[in-house]
């Protein structure tokens, strides 16, 4: 673990919702784990936010976090021009454990909200193990719809859906997971994103049987566990978040 | 040879003791703590930076028994703040004795002990057990707990309440006694004097402000337990202004903290009065500011020509 000084070297806009942000980060990172971003120096917003990694590129060392505009934090990021100094505290948390993935596992990932974002990257890792990977992504509306085009190159199988039906799929992205679902078996489910559609997840993984990690999202003040701001309830008791977590078997919570 | 040996070892001592403090008896190569609460007990931010470069931690509070601590949402951001409400949550003290004190017992620091309790009894047993196995360098009492014989209201903002628990503790230990007191008095020396007539070696000043923050979409508190501990640059100017008062009216060993977020932060707590200073959550914000603050706070002496750091202690009035 580092606190280390970056120098931001893109940070655009994709959309009206999401921006992508990349810095060299000389230390590696595994899917699933996230970095601790002081925004400025000032004291508004005053603390660190967590983001988990998009995409990370190990020959160029290179990171990128793929982040919402929802707060004053993110919209303060957004502003931030190419070359802007940021402090990065890193790599945090555990990691997607793709120990039993094997050639031909049938994965799936689950994501929305800002809840898609480290499934790129873990999608590169399960390509790299020869799975069958497929993708469903949850937008609010097609204007907001943003997939990286590496990663469309990477897995044919990603579905949209919109909660407005105005592209792809009509409706929450766990119900066309759950229509899926009826039509073959996965090995593995891994998902990210708000906390319903989560647990839309994990009621439908529960009844089939199916391995399910959930990645976790909560506000942190330490991100390291020393502080214990960011607990959830589990089956043995409080867990942090941010140390403990953010990768959770289904086993483990109490949903 | 044996003499230029020596001379060596002088010129070392004496470049650090610029900064190494005596405090009620709690000796440390520099005056930088850390906050009870914001740094647990030191495993955490050790994979970070080494320990050794701090003066000393005060550790996560620590209880008879193991508390599991309150629901989330225990956190809230606020302007230059943040609040919380943790509810104590640790492993009690056995296991606080058997596996979170030995490593820190492994570096050069002192080791300050924060003790919480929900009753006198609850306090003497940790006090006791901390004093039987030694290694801790010093108490630091955690005096902004609900105190359950009396409804709940904190031992801190009743003088009876904290006379008896400070008492209680003191026939327990010969060690270092610091009681870190609340904010939420009217009248800070009265608290203070209570607690150094009781026994008290020194104070820490000060614990956090209580606040409260509301979600206006959902109108709902945005704690679980509505009301947290307000933290951070926003409690800065009332923590300095306790410091003063209390170093003024009885001249005691202050621990100052609230709200410091850099060097500048921490010499107006010296100047104050405060014979060391703690971070706590600039922790979260620049954890690295631990590690750089001894050197600047050299650099700041040297700039004003003074030899020792007791030099500027309460300078505000000198």
């Amino acid at each position: 673990m580092h606190d280390i000084s970056v120098e931001i070297l893109q940070n655009t806009s994709v959309n009206d919702s999401f921006s992508l942000l990349t810095f060299k980060y000389p230390y590696p990172v595994k899917p699933g784990q996230f970095v601790h971003v002081r925004l400025n120096e000032q004291i508004d917003p005053y603390l660190r936010r967590p983001f988990s990694i998009h995409d990370y590129n190990a020959s160029k060392k290179q990171v990128t976090l793929l982040y919402k505009l929802i707060g004053k934090g993110t919209k303060y990021l957004a502003l931030q021009p190419k070359g802007t100094k940021l402090a990065v505290l890193g790599p945090l948390g555990n990691t997607f454990d793709l120990t039993k993935v094997k050639k031909g596992s049938k994965v799936t990932l689950v994501g929305g909200g800002i809840g898609f974002a480290p499934l790129f990257y873990l999608t590169k890792e399960l390509v790299k193990k020869k799975a069958d990977v497929s993708v469903f992504i949850g937008f609010k509306t097609k204007k907001e719809i943003f997939i990286d085009p590496a990663w469309k190159k990477l897995c044919k199988k990603i579905y949209i859906s919109t909660d407005d039906g105005t592209s792809g799929h009509k409706g929450f992205v766990g119900a066309c997971f759950a229509e899926q679902m009826k039509k073959t078996t996965f090995d593995q489910v891994f998902t990210c994103g708000p906390e319903l559609m989560m647990k839309h997840v994990y009621t439908l993984c529960t009844q089939a049987s199916v391995p399910l990690q959930l990645s976790l999202e909560s506000i942190m003040a330490c991100a390291l566990g020393a502080c214990m701001c960011c607990v959830t309830e589990t089956l043995h008791g409080y867990k942090k978040v941010c140390s403990d977590g953010p990768v959770f078997k289904r086993e483990e919570l109490q949903w | 040879m044996v003499k230029k040996k020596n001379t060596q070892i002088h010129k070392y001592s004496n470049k650090k003791a610029e900064l190494s403090i005596n405090l009620a008896g709690i000796k440390m190569n520099n005056p930088v703590l850390v906050a009870s609460g914001t740094f647990n007990c030191g495993k955490e931010y050790g994979e970070l930076y080494d320990l050794n470069k701090l003066g000393g931690i005060i550790t996560k509070a620590v209880t008879a028994h193991r508390r599991t601590g309150n629901p989330p949402p225990r956190m809230a951001e606020t302007p230059a703040g943040m609040l919380n409400t943790i509810g104590l949550q640790n492993e009690g003290i056995d296991y606080f004795l058997r596996m979170q004190l030995p490593p820190l017992l492994d570096h050069d620091i002192a080791v300050i002990a924060n003790v919480a309790g929900s009753s006198i009894e609850e306090y003497v047993v940790v006090t006791k057990k901390l004093s039987r196995q030694g290694g801790v360098s010093g108490i630091e009492l955690n005096v902004s707990c609900p105190n359950v014989h009396k409804g709940g209201l904190a031992f801190g903002v009743d003088p009876k309440a904290l006379q008896d628990v400070v008492v209680a503790v003191r026939k327990e230990t010969k060690l270092p006694l610091f009681i870190k007191l609340s904010p939420n008095v009217t009248d800070i020396v009265a608290l203070a004097k209570v607690a150094l007539d009781a026994g008290a070696d020194g104070l820490s000043l000060i614990n956090t402000l209580l606040g409260m923050a509301i979600n206006i979409e959902t109108k709902k508190p945005r704690l679980s337990m509505k009301m947290g501990g307000l933290s951070g640059a926003a409690i800065k100017p009332v923590a300095v202004r306790m410091v003063y008062q209390v170093y003024k009216a009885f001249k005691c060993p202050i621990i100052g903290m609230g709200g410091i977020m850099n060097t500048e932060d921490a010499l107006e707590f010296f100047l104050a009065g405060a014979s060391a200073v703690a971070l706590g959550t600039v922790n979260f914000i620049d954890p690295m500011l631990a590690t750089r603050l001894p050197a600047e706070l050299r650099s700041y002496l040297k700039r004003q020509k003074a030899n020792s750091l007791t030099n500027i202690i309460g300078a505000v009035d000198a």
